[in-house]
């Protein structure tokens, strides 16, 4: 038992010394100079969604797996949940000019990349933010995923020409007339953006003729963007799952407790049971989506602040233009949102090893390679490591786990290819399913459909291989 | 290799999943339960908590019984018994 | 839940609150008013309607940003623009006298 109790008291010393630290390095920051406090409200709110993700036990990579294959939904929910807070917020804040939201240009692309992300993220066991999380509570696992894949994966990802075969003329043509500075466009993704992705459309329901001249003021976000978009569809996949996956058994169990013919009214009860089930997904889902709409209304609150559109001017007026790009930006999405910042963090390493990353478009014209310590998006990246490393902590949950055999194999590969496919429809889980969705923009559901539909895969491939394995090992007996 | 399953008695089985991520422990408690007989009970062993809630409720729903449930040394330790 | 998650959990929500707070008092503080050159010019200057998978809906890429930007030229130096006085190539001075 006293073993037990030292390390229950080992992990309360960390738990606080890791949150003393953070503050410290807040502080700093802020005395350095104040501008620097908007890169600190990203630290904050990335550690509170670490702390949440690990508290809810999120986990995206297998949402569709738990349920397809398990009949649990308690991913599905907890998500559909959080969409549903985050979207009556993001209304909220739309209405009231204080949105940083923008919808993203879609087409088939969008389907293509959730797909191959949703492989990625069954294969290396957790999503871009779900990594993130678990190397918080100490796995190896993920920590290769993020880092080998997320990170240099991503950045080799969108520098090289390897993919030029993949690249019709057309796209070459249409980039070129873009007049974007020729040292600029070399990556074969360069060509994909400039040529492609940038003439597609784009499309916020809120802000198309139908609805915008049919509604006025704030309802066009409330009934466009939310209503339709997030609330409607959310509350229809929720029947459809308790139909198909949670009705049967539960009126089953109902009619037999309370013996008697069941009515619309036990509907509703299974429908909530099935909600409730997992309180802690539920629970943390709801806040979730509501610390998610804050963030973007502190995030906004700042840039107003400081008279700025993106948090590379204040770099630049500090003295660190070197960090942006030759549009004097960097990466801030101004929610929350995963591996660009990661790309960034390569690209960094890579250069460190004398490799030009600033030479395509995603560095060099849109994001621009900041010190990893004057960095807003991956220091919420960094919250998001030590928000969960502080909540594992103080549940006692906190391991050191080393990959080993076969999973140092689905880390790297599932990394890499969350990595690819994150950039394609420019995000990933969150930054192009949970935000666009909540945003009023349908193509976060085409991403989202994509990610089912690849994490489906994932999982085929998983089930074929671990009935091998159980095999194998059933020999013995 | 890292994943293990073994009998260790009469109706009693072993499963070690650790250093296992999602969609993994779930996985593999699933076809070890699908392997054994009604009344036999398996100890699964594993360090990823998001796996857990997710068990947890998947005995819930197809009626299997979870007897005991205990986190030692960052390790979760669960007693399931088929239903 | 346990005494010392409480208490982590205030903190946060604590320094959450301050931001919420901070971020919405539109005064521009004394240190972020005084000595910075104003971003006139250069490539410094962010377009209007910025980020990366953003929609190019004003500014982006392709379009001339409204200010600055890169694809204009700047108006004093900055990339891209022929430097207005001396340098390599310029009429007067230097090379062949």
């Amino acid at each position: 038992m006293e073993v037990v109790d030292n390390t229950e008291k080992r992990n309360k010393i960390w738990a606080f010394l890791t949150t003393g630290i953070l503050i410290l390095i807040s502080l700093l920051y802020y005395k350095t100079n104040v501008y620097y406090i908007y890169l600190v409200a990203y630290i904050w709110f990335g550690f509170a969604y670490g702390m949440m993700l690990q508290y809810g036990r999120f986990c995206f990579a297998s949402a569709s797996r738990d349920l397809f294959a398990a009949g649990v939904p308690r991913m599905a929910v907890g998500i559909l949940v959080a969409l549903v807070f985050f979207s009556l917020i993001q209304a909220t804040l739309a209405s009231t000019n204080m949105s940083t939201f923008h919808p993203a240009p879609f087409g088939i692309h969008t389907l293509i990349s959730g797909m191959i992300f949703g492989v990625g993220m069954v294969l290396a066991g957790g999503c871009a933010s779900g990594s993130l999380y678990k190397i918080g509570e100490g796995n190896g696992t993920s920590f290769l995923a993020a880092f080998f894949g997320l990170c240099i994966g991503q950045a080799i990802f969108v520098d090289v020409k390897w993919f030029n075969f993949l690249v019709p003329q057309k796209w070459i043509d249409s980039a070129i007339a873009k007049g974007l500075p020729a040292d600029k466009l070399t990556s074969s993704f360069d060509t994909y953006l400039a040529g492609y992705v940038w003439n597609q459309p784009t499309l916020q329901l809120s802000q198309t003729k139908t609805i915008s001249e049919a509604l006025p003021g704030a309802a066009k976000y409330f009934i466009g963007d939310s209503l339709l978009n997030a609330l409607i569809p959310a509350a229809v996949l929720l029947i459809v799952i308790y139909a198909f996956y949670i009705r049967k058994g539960f009126m089953k169990k109902r009619a037999k407790a309370k013996g008697r013919a069941m009515g619309f009214s036990d509907e509703f009860t299974g429908i909530w049971n099935m909600i409730t089930a997992s309180k802690r997904t539920t629970i943390m889902g709801v806040i979730i989506g509501i610390v998610a709409g804050l963030h973007i209304f502190v995030m906004k609150g700042m840039q107003i602040k400081f008279g700025v559109t993106n948090f590379g001017q204040l770099l630049t007026r500090m003295g660190h233009a070197s960090d942006t790009s030759i549009k004097g930006t960097v990466f801030d999405p101004g929610y929350w949102y995963i591996t660009s910042q990661e790309g960034q963090f390569g690209a960094w390493i890579l250069e460190k090893f004398g490799w030009n990353m600033r030479d395509n478009i995603f560095f060099g014209i849109n994001n621009g390679i900041p010190e990893p310590w004057r960095n807003p998006a991956l220091w919420m990246s960094f919250g998001i490591i030590f928000g969960a490393m502080v909540m594992a902590r103080l549940n006692n949950e906190f391991k050191l786990k080393l990959p080993k055999g076969e999973l140092i194999v689905w880390g790297l590969l599932g990394g890499l290819l969350m990595g690819i496919g994150s950039r394609p429809a420019l995000g990933c889980n969150i930054g192009a399913f949970f935000i666009r969705v909540a945003g009023g923009d349908p193509s976060g559901w085409l991403y989202g459909i994509g990610m089912v539909a690849g994490a489906f895969l994932g999982v085929k491939f998983f089930n074929w291989w671990s009935e091998r394995k159980m095999a194998k090992e059933m020999e013995a007996f | 290799m890292a994943m293990k399953f073994e009998k260790t008695g009469e109706g009693i089985y072993m499963l070690d999943v650790c250093g296992y991520v999602c969609p993994h422990p779930q996985i593999y408690t699933k076809k070890s339960l699908e392997k054994m007989a009604e009344g036999d009970v398996v100890e699964v062993i594993l360090d990823n908590p998001s796996s857990v809630e997710t068990i947890t409720q998947m005995c819930d729903q197809v009626g299997h019984d979870v007897l005991d449930k205990k986190t030692e040394g960052g390790k979760i330790y669960m007693k399931i018994k088929k239903g | 839940m346990k005494a010392p998650l409480v208490v982590i959990v205030v903190i946060v929500l604590g320094i959450l609150g301050f931001l919420l707070v901070y971020s919405q008092q539109h005064d521009m503080p004394a240190q972020a008013t005084q000595g910075h050159g104003a971003p006139s010019g250069g490539y410094g200057q962010a377009p209007a309607a910025g980020g990366y998978g953003s929609a190019p809906s004003a500014g982006g890429y392709g379009h001339a940003p409204a200010s600055g930007g890169y694809g204009a030229p700047p108006s004093a130096g900055g990339y891209g623009a022929p430097p207005t006085a001396g340098g390599y190539g310029a009429p007067s001075g230097g090379y062949g006298k």
